[in-house]
């Protein structure tokens, strides 16, 4: 089965928030920001903006009603800067005009009288300073100090890795309609409907029954419309409050870039020691977490890096301790992976640094460490069944590694200019939101009197697939064909209190509620259609829009059972909620189960390096991934590719690159390269069999955010052409590995390993 | 007024020539499907399709709409999403959804646009060349393996079906990747009137478009404009008995298909294939790429290698100008107010001589260069007598290293030539720190890209391993 907006998406049908039609006289929105990245604002100049034509008004955070406040788990963060600003591009104005591109060039007729103070843009740097969002955290298990003693390979690096933009196609945006009662309609292009419907009441100052929050799709999100979402259909619920019109807020690709969050850089320290056969005895790690202004997500992002600090390693002695680092960029948000990725990347550069003094082939020491079924994590959790060795050993044999690896041998034997290197990269993601009370989705079915069916639940479509998977886990469980079920727009007026479609669990979550309520619905409708057809209760079931007795059809379809219901007063609607069970941690000894449960998989990664320019192509990646029993094969498998070329993308091409006063340098798709289809290597995926997860909705695994891990293998095969080209030199972990850092390893080692080492970037000249 | 047609519609507009097309179809005609990301045609997501009257049949190229400005499709068949759509999905649709290559569905229209383009023109109508139809379109969320899984089956599966150019249309109607009423679009553009001249004076001299919409949409949008594009003169390539002449207006994707220009830029197609994208090249022009005096600018390294001189004209005067005294500082050049750039010429007896070009970017495809490097060698039995070293992205200005190059003369090609040359290279650049790279990456780029550049001129003098 296809996306059910397949045919709509081909078409150019399918609308997003900018298609949306607006009534005549529609106002539209566009922010104006700092200049500088740490200062006190002592004025904001206004007036030639009002005075440029088609101005109708600029505002500011005087005009706020209620509370200038945006921030949602820490309250640190104003929708618009009154005294001070933090970042460079920090909102602190409005221009509302009768034209987008009035309104655009009026923002730029604002500007500010600003006291600058110091700023500061490293995470280490803040850390020093003392500048934490919130006080650091430490996972510990073992006895660190006595494991030390008995390995006999202990090693120490630093390990850095950047940022990185969602470059979602469909930039932010939001349409606010005023309506009576100062009320709000809006359309925004959220993750997390609730969200922007809370931090809209408050900056409004009405209750949140005021506010009605409604979208159909995102066009693309990755964790970047989460909070990063909300103010600007705040700015627009404001404009709209203020001006009584309908008010559209769509982000220009610039603003876009230069205004809101990325993916956390963390810069880590890593200390790990070994015995002689290669078991990891002990490991420390420090996350120096670089989150920007404010705190945004950036304390749950910091979680799930705790949480997975060992991949799918069981190592007994570990200490790991992040540090959550305030400083002037703008306020770092989720970003598939949330957290992940940064950690994993850790753990797995230690084994590779590792491998390279030991001697002992890295493959060996990924296996060895594995996790195995009843085991325990460092944070107390205890594993009932590890697919760890059964994903690696499929994926080895499966791609036939061995013959690989003796092919790239031969072809570095035989090649001066360009030289090949291989990975494999084991993975283990822990599904449920690490934040407890987040684990809880509502589903609403309404059954209307032609037999036609709506779901509605609060889960966001923004690609991965969702609204498919709801429509599939319905018509299942109703016994009806997915044609007669149509997946409502997200609406915080129909599903109240949604958790933010994110963590991977968008599908988990809504789909088991979804699952609860047709489950209620459709015994409902059984009771009656036994004492219709005057047979046991325990004989009726739905099949195929039939009801079946003893699994035969009778003459009693699906549609008429519906009418007839109706004119019997049955209740067509169901309403379930879902809150995952036995999820508990304790904060004060960090220890507890804090996930459903576990995704596994591996990838083998090829890469061919030019050793003359450093140039290099990611030649494949051959996957074997756990989605238990796959609720579609066709999408998992999207996401898979399609998450495992954005982890290819952090590792490699994407460099968010800042100026030396804080300001965004690679602003632009001119400046920023994601992959391309030339760039995006050859992709196999294979499912692992038999693996049906009993802890999630009709024995699947959430699939959105574990294949971004697969793409560090390109780092590490990467580095592994480098080193064959260049064998004495040593390993480093600055990612992404830019074709700018081949070439300087190939022809200049001793400039490596520091991100960012060059200070003449704010020498900036347009080259463009 | 300007006279096209969009999709099956004829409009007669007076809205600004500069005005960026995108904006035309969305806000004017309405038509949601093309859609807005990047605005610089870095992402594909408003690619439509423009046909024009050539020789009795319409041609049509991919273009991203963001940087076209209204008045260059005066005259043409402009199509959308949504003037391909049928009441049932039509072929390349289908089978999109069929191989799950859409997600978020956001640049999915675009891609429909592109790959009927590829129908349209394609004369190979292989699986592979389809990739390069759709180059230009950015997709975040599939990880382009979906899509390529539907590429890999369609054009095989519709290949006896669709004739040779000419008939092609009616041949697209048939299978129904193309609406009916395609058949009829070549004879009402036959009839639509001319625009209006441009009265006022001093107007704004677009070429492509494609820095310019980039960099002064709004002045575009409310300036006088003159799209050199329209002037047949300028769109012309000739070879006299001197020169290979190109009109400043030609096309970057012409010159890539030109077999006159390969005789003088071996393997030019190759090397303009890391050169944007399609859907820009097919706008973007020579003269632009010149006057927008980008130091890194591809098409000008390759010139300057080749020896280009420009013929600049005003009113009626023209005056020759040798490409490497063009410029005079960043973004400065010697021109005369009014001045333009009319035609660029090549000496004949550059005809034939080995020529090389490389880049480097973070991206390979659709990616400005941190440095490029384009070389050109005359040698009589591997003794250089004339060398053209030009490098790029190292100096405020595209450069032809002179000294260097001319200290080629009488030298053996060879290894240790290469790696003595390259290494000289460096003193005479002054790169700077840039988005695109660190002072040091670019010196040591010049110097790798020189190497590599003459290691595949001369593949069997200068091994590899020689260089390494």
């Amino acid at each position: 089965m296809s996306l059910i907006d397949a045919a709509s998406h081909v078409r150019g049908e399918s609308l997003y928030v900018d298609d949306i039609p607006v009534p005549a006289g529609t106002l539209y929105a566009v922010p104006a920001g700092s200049r500088m990245a740490h200062a006190r604002l002592t004025a904001i100049h206004t007036e030639d903006a009002r005075n440029f034509p088609g101005i109708v008004c600029v505002l500011t955070a005087d005009d706020i009603p209620g509370q200038n406040q945006i921030g949602t788990i820490i309250m640190d963060e104003p929708l618009l800067a009154e005294d001070c600003v933090h970042y460079v591009g920090q909102p602190f104005a409005v221009v509302v005009g009768t034209s987008r591109m009035a309104a655009e060039q009026a923002a730029k007729r604002i500007s500010a009288d600003y006291t600058p103070l110091p700023a500061i843009f490293d995470a280490r740097e803040a850390a020093s300073a003392g500048q934490f969002i919130a006080p650091s955290r430490t996972f510990a298990c073992g006895d660190l100090a006595k494991a030390w003693e008995k390995c006999v390979t202990i090693l120490e690096n630093r390990v850095d890795s950047g940022s990185q933009e969602h470059l979602y196609i469909e930039t932010q945006g939001s349409i606010a309609f005023p309506a009576e009662n100062d009320s709000v309609r809006l359309i925004s292009g959220t993750q997390s409907p609730t969200s922007t419907q809370k931090v809209v009441a408050r900056i409004l100052g009405i209750p949140m029954t005021k506010v009605e929050v409604d979208i159909r799709r995102l066009g693309g999100a990755f964790g970047g419309k989460e909070d990063q979402a909300t103010p600007w259909a705040a700015m627009a619920a404001l404009a709209a409050r203020r001006t009584q019109k309908t008010v559209k807020l769509i982000l220009n690709r610039h603003d876009d870039m230069h205004m809101t969050g990325k993916r956390h850089p963390y810069s880590s320290d890593y200390k790990i020691g070994l015995d002689a056969e290669g078991r990891i005895l002990a490991y420390e790690v420090d996350f120096y977490q670089n989150a920007g202004a404010a705190a945004d997500l950036s304390t749950s992002i910091l979680d799930r890096s705790l949480y997975h600090a060992l991949n799918v390693y069981h190592i007994p002695n570990v200490r790991i301790t992040g540090y959550s680092c305030r400083t002037n960029l703008p306020p770092f948000t989720a970003f598939r992976g949330f957290g992940a990725p940064q950690a994993v990347f850790v753990i797995e550069s230690a084994l590779t640094h590792a491998a390279a003094v030991t001697g002992i082939d890295k493959l060996t020491l990924q296996a060895r460490n594995f996790i195995q079924s009843g085991q325990t994590f460092h944070y107390g959790q205890t594993l009932p069944v590890s697919h760890a060795g059964r994903a690696l050993s499929e994926c080895l044999n499966h791609y036939q590694y061995p013959e690989l690896q003796t092919r790239v041998r031969h072809f570095n034997a035989q090649h001066y200019g360009s030289k090949k290197g291989l990975s494999v990269l084991p993975i283990c993601f822990g599904i449920s939101f690490t934040t407890i009370f987040l684990n809880q989705a509502s589903a609403l079915i309404h059954v209307y009197t032609d037999g036609s069916v709506s779901v509605s639940t609060g889960a966001v479509e923004m690609g991965q697939g969702v609204y498919t998977k709801i429509a599939r886990v319905c018509a299942r469980t109703l016994g009806i064909s997915s044609e007669r079920i149509t997946i409502l727009s997200t609406n915080t007026t129909r599903v109240a209190n949604t958790s933010p479609t994110a963590a991977s669990t968008g599908a988990d979550l809504n789909g088991m509620a979804t699952f609860e309520a047709s489950r209620l619905l459709v015994s409902r409708l059984l009771d009656f259609a036994a004492l219709e057809l005057s047979v046991p209760r325990t004989a009726v079931t739905l099949q195929n829009n039939f009801v079946c007795v003893s699994d035969c059809p009778t003459e009693l379809t699906w549609d008429s059972l519906i009418a007839k219901a109706y004119l019997n007063r049955i209740c067509l609607t169901q309403h379930a909620f879902y809150a995952t069970p036995d999820l508990a941690f304790d904060r004060t000894t960090e220890t507890g189960s804090p996930f459903a449960y576990h995704v596994f998989g591996a990838a083998i990664t090829e890469v061919t390096l030019d050793t003359l320019t450093g140039a290099y192509t990611i030649d494949s990646v051959k996957i074997v991934h756990d989605a238990g029993e796959s609720l579609d094969r066709a999408i998992d498998c999207g996401q898979i590719e399609g998450g495992l070329v954005q982890g290819l993308g952090w590792m490699t091409l994407e460099e968010i690159q800042y100026g030396a006063e804080g300001q965004l340098l690679s602003g632009s798709l001119a400046t920023y390269k994601v992959p391309d289809l030339h760039f995006a290597p050859a992709i196999e995926v294979r499912f692992l069999e038999q693996a049906p997860n009993p802890r999630a909705v009709l024995n699947s695994k959430a699939v959105g955010e574990p294949p971004f891990l697969y793409g560090m293998g390109a780092y590490f095969a990467l580095l592994e052409a480098l080193q064959a080209a260049q064998p004495e030199k040593p390993v480093f972990f600055t990612a992404p590995m830019t074709p700018e850092r081949t070439l300087l390893y190939l022809m200049e080692p001793s400039k490596l390993g520091l991100p960012n080492e060059d200070p003449a970037l704010q020498a900036m000249h347009k080259t463009h | 007024m300007h006279h096209f047609i969009l999709n099956n519609t004829l409009i007669s507009t007076d809205r600004p020539a500069g005005m960026a097309v995108l904006d035309f179809i969305r806000t004017e005609a309405n038509l949601t499907g093309t859609k807005s990301g990047c605005r610089e045609g870095d992402c594909g997501a408003c690619t439509i399709l423009v046909g024009r009257l050539e020789s009795g049949h319409m041609h049509y190229q991919s273009m991203t709409s963001c940087l076209l400005p209204l008045g260059h499709i005066q005259g043409a068949h402009v199509v959308t999403i949504e003037g391909l759509n049928q009441s049932d999905l039509n072929p390349v649709q289908q089978q999109i959804v069929d191989h799950s290559a859409t997600q978020c569905g956001f640049c999915t229209p675009g891609i429909v646009v592109a790959l009927t383009g590829f129908f349209l023109s394609s004369s190979t109508l292989e699986a592979q060349e389809a990739h390069r139809y759709i180059e230009g379109n950015i997709c975040r969320c599939t990880g382009y393996a979906s899509i390529r899984r539907a590429l890999d089956l369609l054009p095989e599966a519709l290949k006896d079906q669709i004739r040779p150019i000419p008939d092609r249309i009616s041949a697209l109607i048939q299978t129904g990747i193309l609406p009916g009423y395609f058949s009829s679009i070549a004879s009402r553009i036959a009839r639509l009137p001319e625009a209006d001249p441009v009265s006022k004076a001093d107007p704004i001299i677009v070429g492509g478009g494609t820095d310019l919409m980039v960099q002064r949409p709004t002045d575009l949008a409310g300036l006088p404009i003159v799209i050199a594009r329209r002037d047949p003169d300028l769109n012309l390539i000739s070879e006299t008995a001197d020169y290979l002449e190109i009109g400043s207006a030609v096309t970057i994707e012409t010159l890539k298909h030109d077999a006159r220009v390969a005789q003088y830029f071996p393997n030019i197609s190759n090397h303009l294939d890391l050169v944007s994208s399609k859907h820009i090249r097919h706008m973007a022009t020579v003269g632009g790429n010149i006057v927008n005096a980008s130091p890194i600018a591809d098409i000008v390294i390759m010139l300057l290698a080749q020896n280009a001189e420009l013929v600049l004209e005003l009113a009626t005067a023209q005056r020759i100008l040798p490409l490497k005294n063009f410029y005079l500082g960043y973004k400065k050049l010697a021109l005369q107010p009014g001045e333009r750039v009319r035609v660029i010429r090549i000496p004949r007896d550059i005809k034939g001589l080995p020529f090389g070009f490389a880049k480097l970017s973070k991206r390979t495809h659709l990616d400005i260069a941190s440095v490029n490097a384009a070389i050109s060698i005359q040698h009589s039995d591997h003794i250089i007598t004339s060398a053209r070293i030009a490098v790029g992205g190292v100096a405020p200005i595209p450069c032809l290293l002179d000294t260097l190059s001319q200290s080629l003369s009488g030298e053996k090609i060879s290894p240790e030539t290469v790696l003595r040359i390259s290494e000289k290279a460096l003193q005479a650049i002054q790169p700077i720190s840039d988005v695109r790279g660190s002072i040091r990456y670019k010196q040591l780029a010049c110097q790798q890209l020189i190497r590599t550049v003459f290691q595949k001129m001369f593949p069997e003098t200068i091994r590899e391993e020689m260089l390494v």
